[in-house]
């Protein structure tokens, strides 16, 4: 074999190893959809509905946000051609951050509701970021650029962080779900 | 210098390798879905995989959906260190 046949073999085996892993991966997109649609809505009303909704409004959410996450894992799992072990542990991982959240919340009494925002946000870009080390380039993108909008908005528009969290975050990562969930091989 | 392994060495072979390889441990993936990332006909693929198979390199697992039978493929331990001895080489070529 000469160097340009080896040289056209291992770009094969880089490109099929890429789509492989792309197509394996496409269920994390709509998890992504979701949590920008869950984003869209909280942060929408938080910025706008009187304080007394907006917890409500996010625990709504997040009931509703997880149990089509979980439809979605589910469903994938089935009619995926990629058979994995790892839902469970995933979705413990994404649950974990939330449960650190609360513990950041309450162990230091943070009660400004865009404190509360920020630290969520930092703690999901930063999962984010890690998570798409594992599975997808474009998640580690999204995780940094939700990182980079949270801390911009907070320092440059506190007034206006959570609507502008809602498109922004919201709207990231519901693009980047759809083109992970969507593109075509 | 390492040698290129014959039996992956074939075209579509090497391909389903290196599918198989990208998926984490303990995953497997569908024959249906396999055939449909590398662009294979189910002859074709069922060839090369049993090929695999007897040598050792691939796992495959037969089971129900329902009443649908499904099958499973996954690369074994030899067949990653098969396929790393086979990239080694290939590197060695392009080095030297």
């Amino acid at each position: 074999m000469d160097r340009n046949q080896a040289l056209d073999d291992l770009k094969a085996i880089r490109q099929i190893m890429d789509r492989t892993q792309r197509e394996a991966g496409k269920h994390g997109g709509w998890s992504m959809v979701i949590a920008g649609v869950m984003w869209l809505i909280g942060f929408t009303a938080t910025q706008f509905l009187p304080d007394g909704y907006i917890n409500w409004t996010w625990a709504v959410i997040s009931i509703a946000g997880t149990g089509a996450m979980i439809w979605i894992a589910t469903r994938s799992t089935r009619r995926s051609g990629v058979r994995t072990p790892l839902w469970w542990p995933i979705f413990l991982f994404w649950w974990a951050l939330a449960v650190f959240d609360l513990l950041l919340v309450w162990l230091f009494d943070i009660t400004d509701g865009i404190q509360i925002g920020l630290v969520i946000l930092l703690t999901f870009a930063m999962g984010y970021a890690q998570f798409g080390l594992f599975y997808h380039w474009l998640i580690t993108a999204a995780g940094a650029s939700i990182g980079v909008l949270a801390i911009s908005a907070f320092l440059l528009i506190p007034s206006h962080f959570c609507l502008a969290m809602a498109i922004l975050g919201g709207g990231l990562l519901i693009g980047s779900g759809l083109w992970i969930a969507c593109s075509r091989t | 210098m390492g040698e290129l392994n014959p039996l992956i060495h074939q075209p579509t072979r090497l391909r389903i390798m290196a599918a198989l390889t990208s998926l984490e441990a303990d995953e497997k993936a569908d024959f249906v879905f396999l055939r449909d990332l590398l662009e294979l006909t189910d002859g074709n693929l069922s060839v090369h995989l049993q090929k695999l198979e007897e040598a050792g390199y691939v796992g495959i697992e037969k089971t129900f959906a329902g009443r649908r039978p499904k099958t499973w493929v996954a690369i074994t331990p030899e067949g990653h260190s098969a396929f790393s001895e086979h990239i080694d080489a290939l590197e060695q070529i392009i080095h030297n």
